[in-house]
């Protein structure tokens, strides 16, 4: 089952850029076929402002916020790219930690006109470090704690016009802890300008294969007890959790409007449906119903001032 | 001998016929300066806004301007932009005139005021179009879905 998942993923997305690939190809016949940036070029867009937050993986947040978004690509086609507060699932300020953090970078290899291939390595999941402490009964104390998981894999990212699809697929992990997984992912955004005003919306699905989910959200005893040893007697209690691979979907609005020509007003709204795999898990079960400060999905809303370099 | 007749000319006649000459020709150079002064600040052309604010180079930019003249004779004066051929607008026997448009522009718009009895009278004003995002060689580094 899960081969035969993963085989699906892998030969959806290789017919998916060879779909990509052959018109661009053949576009190739009239025009550059390799398309290398003259020179380095990126941006750097650095916001503050309201943000409020709800997430199993941390306490419900509303308050001030910092905001990065930025890219740089050199001529030799090296880029790197980060982005933290509004527009990635990215590591809690609390210490608990999500599914990804903003970090990528990798080699863009091939252009078109309308096709970008990149060799890229991302963080496919954040570091955990989960503990819940019940006074009342300690036995349901526990305490988890892993590795961050970046992997290798190819992107390949489409521009038509307002219109913009993104494919990656990562079959390598860079996670010493465990071996193979798979992390895929399709994004599908759509911009609109009406008046000055840029408006957006974003689909996105994810998919993480069972090696990653298990190492993240099962609880044996030998990695349990890498946390703090107090709290590691409660995981022999849980039942015995097998966890399968995840697809998260994500769905994104916002908009953007122009106040000065380095000054930007925008919004947004985020909502994330975890995968009843992870909210399934014990570990997330007892963190969603504890006193009702965790949500069992991510959602996120925002409103800031950014100021792009 | 020949001195002396000269001298006795430029005594008599021309020295103040050249005094005359140039206190003329300054005043008629003073008059020409002071006409031309008053050519310069006969128009006054003021837009508002002054630069429209796009999101990113090449797209549309979208402005409400407000353009107001004022000038210190009357006459029959016509707004120009460079987007077109034919005046927005023109005003008969007025010293004054407001004009209000939405312009949409993906690059600089010239708005120059004329008056059509007097060529070459003109004032010109850039409505000047910025953007927060410049075009770099790629349309993706300025944006992400996620």
């Amino acid at each position: 089952m899960k081969s035969s998942l993963h085989h699906t993923i892998l030969n959806f997305t290789l017919a998916l850029l060879i779909f990509c690939a052959v018109p661009c190809v053949a576009d190739n016949n009239t025009t550059s076929s390799h398309v290398k940036d003259e020179q380095g070029a990126g941006f750097l867009k650095l916001g503050v402002g309201f943000k409020s937050r709800s997430s199993p993986y941390s306490q419900e947040k509303n308050g001030y916020a910092t905001f990065i978004d930025g890219r740089y690509q050199w001529q030799n086609g090296v880029y790197v790219e980060y982005s933290n507060g509004k527009n990635e699932l990215n590591q809690d300020e609390n210490g608990g930690a999500e599914l990804n953090q903003g970090l990528s970078f990798g080699y863009n290899f091939y252009n078109t006109e309308h096709w970008n291939f990149d060799l890229n390595i991302s963080q496919a999941h954040g570091k955990l470090g989960l503990g819940f402490i019940d006074d009342v009964n300690s036995e349901r104390s526990f305490f988890i704690r892993t590795k961050m998981t970046d992997m290798l894999g190819l992107r390949a990212t489409g521009n038509y016009s307002q219109t913009r699809v993104q494919f990656i697929v990562a079959p390598y992990s860079f996670n010493s802890e465990y071996d193979d997984g798979l992390y895929a992912s399709l994004w599908l955004a759509q911009s609109w300008q009406i008046k000055n005003w840029e408006v957006y919306a974003s689909l996105g699905a994810q998919y993480r294969s069972e090696e990653i989910i298990s190492y993240y959200y099962e609880l044996p005893e030998a990695r349990s007890k890498t946390g703090f040893a107090d709290y590691n007697t409660a995981v022999n209690n849980f039942d015995h959790y097998h966890a399968s691979a995840a697809v998260n979907l994500t769905m994104q609005v916002g908009l953007s409007y122009p106040i000065s020509e380095n000054w930007l007003f925008e919004s947004f709204i985020k909502y994330s449906n975890v995968s009843d795999s992870i909210t399934d898990s014990p570990v997330m079960f007892l963190l969603v119903t504890s006193e009702g400060k965790f949500s069992k999905h991510i959602s996120e809303a925002g409103l800031l001032f950014s100021y792009v370099f | 001998m020949k001195y002396t007749i000269q001298k006795s000319l430029l005594d008599r006649k021309l020295i103040p016929r050249l005094i005359a000459a140039v206190v003329l020709s300054a005043v008629c150079s003073g008059h020409i300066r002071a006409d031309s002064k008053l050519e310069a600040n006969e128009l006054k052309l003021r837009l508002k806004p002054e630069q429209c604010i796009a999101m990113r180079q090449g797209k549309d930019c979208y402005t409400d301007i407000e353009i107001n003249w004022i000038a210190t004779q009357a006459g029959h004066y016509c707004l120009f932009s460079s987007q077109q051929t034919h005046a927005l607008q023109c005003w008969d026997s007025s010293s004054k005139g407001t004009f209000t448009e939405e312009i949409v522009s993906k690059t600089d718009v010239q708005l120059h005021l004329k008056r059509s009895d007097k060529d070459g009278v003109i004032v010109s004003r850039k409505l000047k179009v910025v953007w927060v995002y410049k075009k770099k060689s790629r349309s993706r580094l300025s944006w992400r879905m996620f």
